[in-house]
């Protein structure tokens, strides 16, 4: 059953959907909206700015969060654009 | 001293709400991301109240970092259920209420009280924490007070054997100090001073000022791998994590001296066998595969090994669980597993010491 159900997921898995977009869902959301108010909702959000927050949790140490910060470290160049792109397709209000 | 009732303890001992699964995920080094305590577990701040929602949309007015609240109800179902303790019951009631004291938020404060449940121990984590920096360095917290330890893994699971063999189950709580930093990015250090080590620290003891105990624990967490180590008085622990796309793994060998007198209350279930190992060097392994489908719900295999007296390693306790965990609302979790047990003294074969006994659980916690 454990297969079974491990197949079934990796069949169902959005071949579009970036495979580090699981670091974002938790907080902002299956389909980028937060469910919380504290939290931005990501989809539909400008790219360049989406980029930029990113790279400023990454990079610098003026824009230090407990949880963006050590989650943005685990992304590329690569993995930003890729997920960017990905939530700046998306549907602002689904 | 209710025997039957601390055993019960023993069966469900948990550690309380950490998921090391979600830091080793998230690349996320330091407990304080998501709780309070350094040590992780106990009351969350409020981003482990919204990481914990599991994408659920909870109530706005609960966002707060003021209170907190945990509610399980378990039902147990072992081999022997008609001689075993089992059934419905309400396993654990705590209640925590936290605040600054400070406007910089340098000065904190914690006191979570048990109301109900098996443990009958009336306070958990009870302590001030001072913050002397904001960014990572070496020393960045002192607790002082009541808390829980960083030993090991420290993981919301039942019946854990490395936790039991170096007594270090969620409610063995320690009164003292704990100064924890982050020196490196990745790295993670504890150090902890203890009095009167495990008298439970609610109040003096005869004998218990001379009694001081050292505790450290160091981890190195760089998602997508983990590895730690951790000591105190007679025993200590390894341990590693690593995770691949919907995968986590987590290993703990554990050795500990003179520490299995905690076996004797219901694990064990021959009293001469149980108090024969009472002293001995005993060894301890955990392995635990975890499969995320999504955010709310991950299955679950866990592996237990515990050898009581290293000197007589075909004398163990083996266990072997397949379950889920599953989030269905704002912090409200189901955990159900079935578990395979199988003891090798002989002793042991027939009793009903809770080591021995296959199971079946399923748990409905509430969280906030």
């Amino acid at each position: 059953m454990f297969l079974i159900l491990i197949l079934i997921h990796a069949l169902s898995l959005n071949a579009a959907e970036p495979a580090k977009a699981k670091l974002c869902v938790a907080c902002h959301g299956e389909k980028g909206i937060s469910p919380n108010d504290l939290w931005p909702n990501i989809a539909g959000q400008k790219k360049a700015y989406m980029i930029k927050q990113i790279k400023a949790f990454r990079d610098s140490k003026k824009r230090e969060d407990p949880l963006m910060t050590p989650i943005s470290k685990q992304l590329t160049d690569k993995d930003i654009e890729e997920l960017t792109t990905y939530y700046s397709k998306m549907k602002a209000c689904p | 001293m209710n025997f039957g009732l601390i055993g019960l303890i023993f069966v469900f001992s948990e550690s309380s709400r950490a998921y090391v699964q979600y830091s080793l995920q998230n690349n996320i080094s330091s407990c304080t991301a998501c709780h309070f305590s350094q040590v992780g577990g106990g009351p969350k701040n409020l981003n482990g109240k919204l990481y914990g929602a599991h994408t659920f949309r909870a109530n706005p007015s609960l966002a707060q970092s003021y209170f907190s609240a945990d509610l399980r109800v378990l039902y147990y179902q072992p081999e022997e259920s008609k001689t075993s303790k089992s059934g419905m019951g309400l396993m654990n009631g705590t209640v925590a209420g936290h605040t600054h004291l400070d406007e910089d938020g340098r000065i904190f404060l914690m006191l979570e009280h048990n109301v109900l449940g098996f443990a009958s121990v009336p306070y958990r984590d009870t302590y001030g924490l001072f913050r002397l920096r904001r960014t990572p360095g070496w020393l960045e917290t002192i607790m002082i007070g009541r808390f829980r330890v960083p030993f090991g893994i420290v993981t919301d699971e039942h019946r854990t054997y490395t936790r039991i063999q170096t007594n270090t189950e969620w409610y063995t709580l320690e009164t003292g100090a704990l100064l924890s930093g982050n020196p490196y990015e990745s790295v993670h250090l504890d150090l902890g001073v203890f009095n009167g080590s495990e008298f439970a620290g609610q109040s003096l003891n005869t004998g218990q000022a001379p009694q001081w105990e050292l505790l450290g624990n160091v981890r190195w967490l760089k998602s997508p791998f983990m590895l730690g180590a951790s000591g105190r008085k007679g025993a200590w622990s390894t341990y590693a994590g690593a995770t691949y796309r919907a995968f986590t793994l987590l290993l703990e060998h554990a050795q500990a001296k003179a520490r299995n007198r905690a076996l004797a209350r219901g694990f064990v279930g021959n009293a001469g066998y149980g108090e024969s190992i009472m002293k001995s060097h005993s060894q301890g392994w955990l392995a635990w595969l975890e499969w995320a489908y999504n955010h709310r719900f991950a299955l679950i295999y866990k592996f237990d090994l515990l050898i009581p007296d290293r000197d007589y390693k075909a004398d163990n306790y083996e266990r072997h669980g397949l379950g889920f965990r599953w989030a269905i609302g704002p912090g409200v979790l189901i955990h159900a597993r079935g578990e395979w047990a199988r003891a090798t003294h002989p002793s042991e074969d027939e009793g009903i010491g809770t080591g021995r006994q296959s199971a079946g659980w399923a748990l409905l916690q509430f969280e906030l």
